[in-house]
């Protein structure tokens, strides 16, 4: 390049910079993302892997005991993750328990123990300071963590029942829902080992492409501010093929499928706990596109974010089980984005506070005999 | 479409690889006319939205080729009278009664660069300064030129014109390296400086608490002052940038906008050089012409100078009324030529008091450069508050921040701004050694390729889409 103007006509560019010019470029590019990625690795730091975790094949994975791990998203903040005498990520003990408290336990998936938020903003931490203020007693959150589908959660019956819960709460999302392979559910596969099955690499070009985006945390980071244009995000989204497809209706027979698996799970997991005098809680946990959307954003005829809220509460209906559908609550918060941590899915730590109000609220639930129970006029009885 | 925006930066490469596919006058013309067709239709809903755009450049066209034909003072007077009509009631200004307005939808993009091309045809013509007979494909590319269409600059039919020789403008690799360098430069500005400096400002907006102490208060009112010509600055001349430079693919030369205007050491020096190709269209059309009837019929000596002076304030004006339709812009336009004309005045006091030489020699002392600069700056960011504001966010800044704090705004800006721009003209005036340097093609590709790649990093971080164009909505 040079200027346009006072060149003399006919001009030329030496032949060596038709290469050289190219590769000055290329190399800028290069040197600048390079230094794009070092900048977001130093100021945006990241330790996903929880590493008291280990993996079972039984039960999916759980933590060690008495082990202390830190965790953090890059768009979140450090998590220290302390494990108590069971392994279970709670305020206290598992063993000793204060007189007259009502102990719960939390099972589900990573949110359900608070995945990357530090311990005292996880919805069960915040839910049993609610309820202990509603309530007046105690109330002894302990949640089993571990990284599980419903086979793996059911198979940790014997673990809830060895802790003497009043109530059990699972924390399911669209993306837990969507991980279940829509086969029938079959109660004979509970708690037989199943092998862990690492994902074979592709070698493909696009593969491998989508492979190094995927592991950029400068991409990361600018997914994060892409991410804050909320049409840019949910538009995105709905168009991110059929993990999307639980917000269409009618629902896809993959959705179906799925659907179909979690009622027949979850009715045979509640059936399981009523026998032990124990009710089950479940509480929906949306995802941010279907918050947005529940929120008001404008969106196609088809698109319907409470349908499988909707479809659950006939489940819990039929299956006898309570049910939360916690997207209205977070519809209605402001700043919504905060909530979520956009890229990484999970909630935030002002996240966990909603789930934290609609747990606390449904757990306590005046209409129920659960709720009467654990904070009701049948509070002042010994639980057991 | 969105200008500056990476889709119409396509639009404009795929045209212009289409465009330059031929030497052929004609199908140049033809793909530019296309061209125009298809970014113009960017911006409607419907046919119909495309109608009164449709009819106000047909009466420009019958205009001028009546008046082509038969040269007329009256007739002349009666297009631009009707043409003025048109674009008050399109624009939808508000001393237009109601029932005269449209009750519907329709576009007005660029409308007023388009209505100044219009305009400046008819006077020609009119007056014989265009003589030969303008093309309904010529007309039509000329004033819906899409590079130019949103916000200029007003380009004069004869450079346009020049353009549509065959050979005219040609192209070799350095052109095209030095228009890229163009449109990356202003992209560049649009999206990063521009829009940091908006952010900038408005978190002072957020900053200022009556409750703050007042050297705060003071502080945060002369960087809300401040910023905004920064930003205006970066908004639309980065905008030039990049149309002059996407423009010139096509092998038309559009005109400047910009030459330093913060190195002008008076306001109507600052007008010669902001905005230029309008404050140009004014002088030709408004200033000139008024000041030769007015000294044609005034013929009192004594008050010649003071003619010019009733011309500026007229002409600048009407640049800042042109801005928009509501009360701030008019109280804008006051303060526009309010500052020229007190400008001039300043002059004629000090030449009669120190003579012709005596006043030259007092503007080329350095200090006093240094301080008309600075004075130059706050003048104009002062005007600014009437074009970015409206009276109740001024009545509110201004209750906020109370007087002693707005006098010290004021105060501290003008130091601000004496001590930035003199440092600026002095690096400008003693190049430090080595900087050729950056003139070599090596390190202006690379310059330009960063450029590039934090335009795009930053346009990903906005979603997608750059920051709006002040300009686009005048």
């Amino acid at each position: 390049m040079s200027d346009a103007a006072g060149q003399p006509p006919g001009r030329k560019l030496p032949k060596r910079d038709v290469i050289v010019l190219p590769l000055l470029a290329l190399l800028t590019v290069v040197i600048l993302g390079a230094g794009a990625e070092l900048f977001a690795r130093v100021y945006w730091p990241e330790q996903e892997a929880d590493d008291c975790m280990i993996r079972d094949p039984i039960v999916g994975s759980h933590a060690k005991p008495n082990c202390t791990a830190l965790t953090k998203a890059a768009e979140g903040i450090w998590s220290e993750d302390r494990w108590n005498d069971c392994g279970y990520r709670a305020l206290g003990s598992c063993v000793n328990r204060t007189d007259g408290s009502a102990r719960i336990v939390a099972v589900g998936s990573s949110t359900g123990w608070g995945y990357l938020v530090p311990l005292e903003d996880t919805w069960f931490a915040r839910a049993a300071s609610t309820l202990h203020a509603r309530c007046g007693r105690e109330f002894d959150f302990q949640a089993l963590g571990g990284i599980a589908n419903l086979y793996q959660n059911m198979a940790r019956l014997p673990q809830i029942l060895q802790l003497h819960p009043d109530a059990v709460v699972m924390i399911l999302s669209p993306f837990d829902i969507a991980g279940s392979n829509g086969h029938a559910f079959d109660p004979t596969l509970i708690g037989q080992p199943r092998e862990h099955v690492e994902r074979a690499g592709s070698h493909s070009i696009r593969a491998q492409i989508q492979a190094f985006v995927g592991a950029s945390r400068a991409v990361l980071v600018a997914q994060h501010y892409l991410y804050q244009n909320v049409d840019f995000y949910v538009s995105g989204y709905l168009a991110s093929g059929e993990k999307a497809d639980y917000l269409r209706q009618p629902f896809t027979p993959v959705w179906q499928g799925r659907l179909a698996f979690v009622d027949k799970a979850l009715e045979y997991f509640a059936a399981q706990l009523r026998s032990n005098d124990i009710p089950l809680i479940v509480v929906l946990a949306p995802q941010e596109a279907q918050a947005e959307l529940a929120a008001g954003l404008p969106h196609p005829a088809d698109v319907d974010p409470f349908a499988i809220g909707n479809a659950m509460a006939r489940m819990a209906a039929r299956d006898g089980f309570l049910f939360a559908d916690a997207t209205t609550a977070y519809s209605k918060a402001s700043a919504l984005q905060d909530m979520f941590l956009s890229v990484n899915g999970h909630f935030s730590s002002a996240g966990h506070a909603i789930l934290a109000d609609v747990a606390a609220a449904t757990l306590a639930l005046a209409e129920h005999p659960a709720g009467r129970r654990l904070c009701g006029s049948d509070t002042q009885a010994p639980l057991r | 479409m969105n200008v500056p925006s990476l889709q119409f930066l396509g639009f404009a490469l795929v045209g212009a690889l289409i465009f330059n596919l031929s030497g052929n006058s004609r199908w140049r013309a033809l793909t530019l006319c296309v061209l125009n067709i298809a970014f113009f239709s960017t911006f409607l809903r419907g046919w119909v939205s495309a109608v009164p755009y449709a009819t106000f450049l047909l009466l420009g066209y019958v205009g001028i080729r009546v008046l082509h034909v038969r040269r007329s003072t009256t007739l002349g007077i009666l297009f631009v009278a009707a043409t003025l009509a048109a674009f008050f009631i399109l624009k939808r200004y508000s001393f237009v009664p109601e029932p005269m307005l449209l009750p519907y939808w329709y576009t007005a993009i660029g409308l007023s660069y388009v209505f100044f091309r219009v305009l400046h045809l008819l006077i020609d013509v009119s007056q014989d300064a265009i003589e030969e007979r303008i093309a309904p494909l010529s007309y039509f590319n000329y004033v819906l030129n899409f590079p130019a269409l949103v916000s200029g600059p007003i380009q004069r039919y004869e450079h346009y014109h020049r353009s549509e020789a065959p050979g005219a403008f040609p192209l070799d690799i350095f052109i095209i390296g030095h228009s890229f360098e163009r449109i990356v430069g202003g992209f560049f500005k649009v999206t990063v400086v521009s829009s940091l400096l908006l952010m900038w400002q408005k978190s002072c907006i957020s900053h200022l608490a009556g409750s703050a102490p007042l050297p705060m208060r003071a502080t945060d009112l002369a960087l809300i002052a401040g910023l905004y010509p920064l930003y205006l600055y970066a908004n639309f001349s980065g905008y030039t940038d990049f149309v002059i430079g996407a423009a010139r693919l096509f092998r038309i030369e559009l005109p400047e906008n910009f030459n330093e205007p913060f190195s002008s050491e008076n306001f109507i020096m600052f007008w010669s050089r902001w905005h230029i190709t309008l404050s140009d269209w004014l002088k030709t059309y408004v200033y000139s012409p008024l000041l030769l009837t007015l000294m044609r019929r005034i013929t009192v000596t004594w008050i010649e100078p003071y003619l010019a002076v009733f011309a500026y304030f007229v002409t600048f004006f009407l640049v800042g009324a042109w801005h928009g339709q509501t009360s701030m812009f008019l109280f804008f336009g006051i303060l526009q030529g309010g500052g020229v004309a007190l400008n001039k005045l300043y002059q004629i006091a000090m030449t009669a008091r120190l003579g012709r030489s005596g006043y030259q020699a007092l503007c080329a002392v350095p200090a006093y450069r240094a301080a008309a600069r600075g004075l130059t700056y706050t003048w104009f960011a002062f005007t600014l508050f009437w074009f970015w504001s409206n009276w109740e966010q001024l009545r509110l800044l201004a209750s906020t921040a109370g007087p002693a704090a707005m006098v010290g705004a004021l105060l501290l800006l003008f130091a601000a701004a004496t001590v930035l721009l003199s440092g600026l003209a002095f690096a400008k005036a003693r190049p430090m050694t080595g900087t050729r340097i950056f003139e070599h093609r090596y390190v202006r590709t690379v310059v330009a390729t960063s450029l590039a790649v934090v335009t795009l990093a930053a346009l990903v971080l906005l979603g997608g889409t750059p920051p709006d164009l002040v300009y686009k909505n005048f």
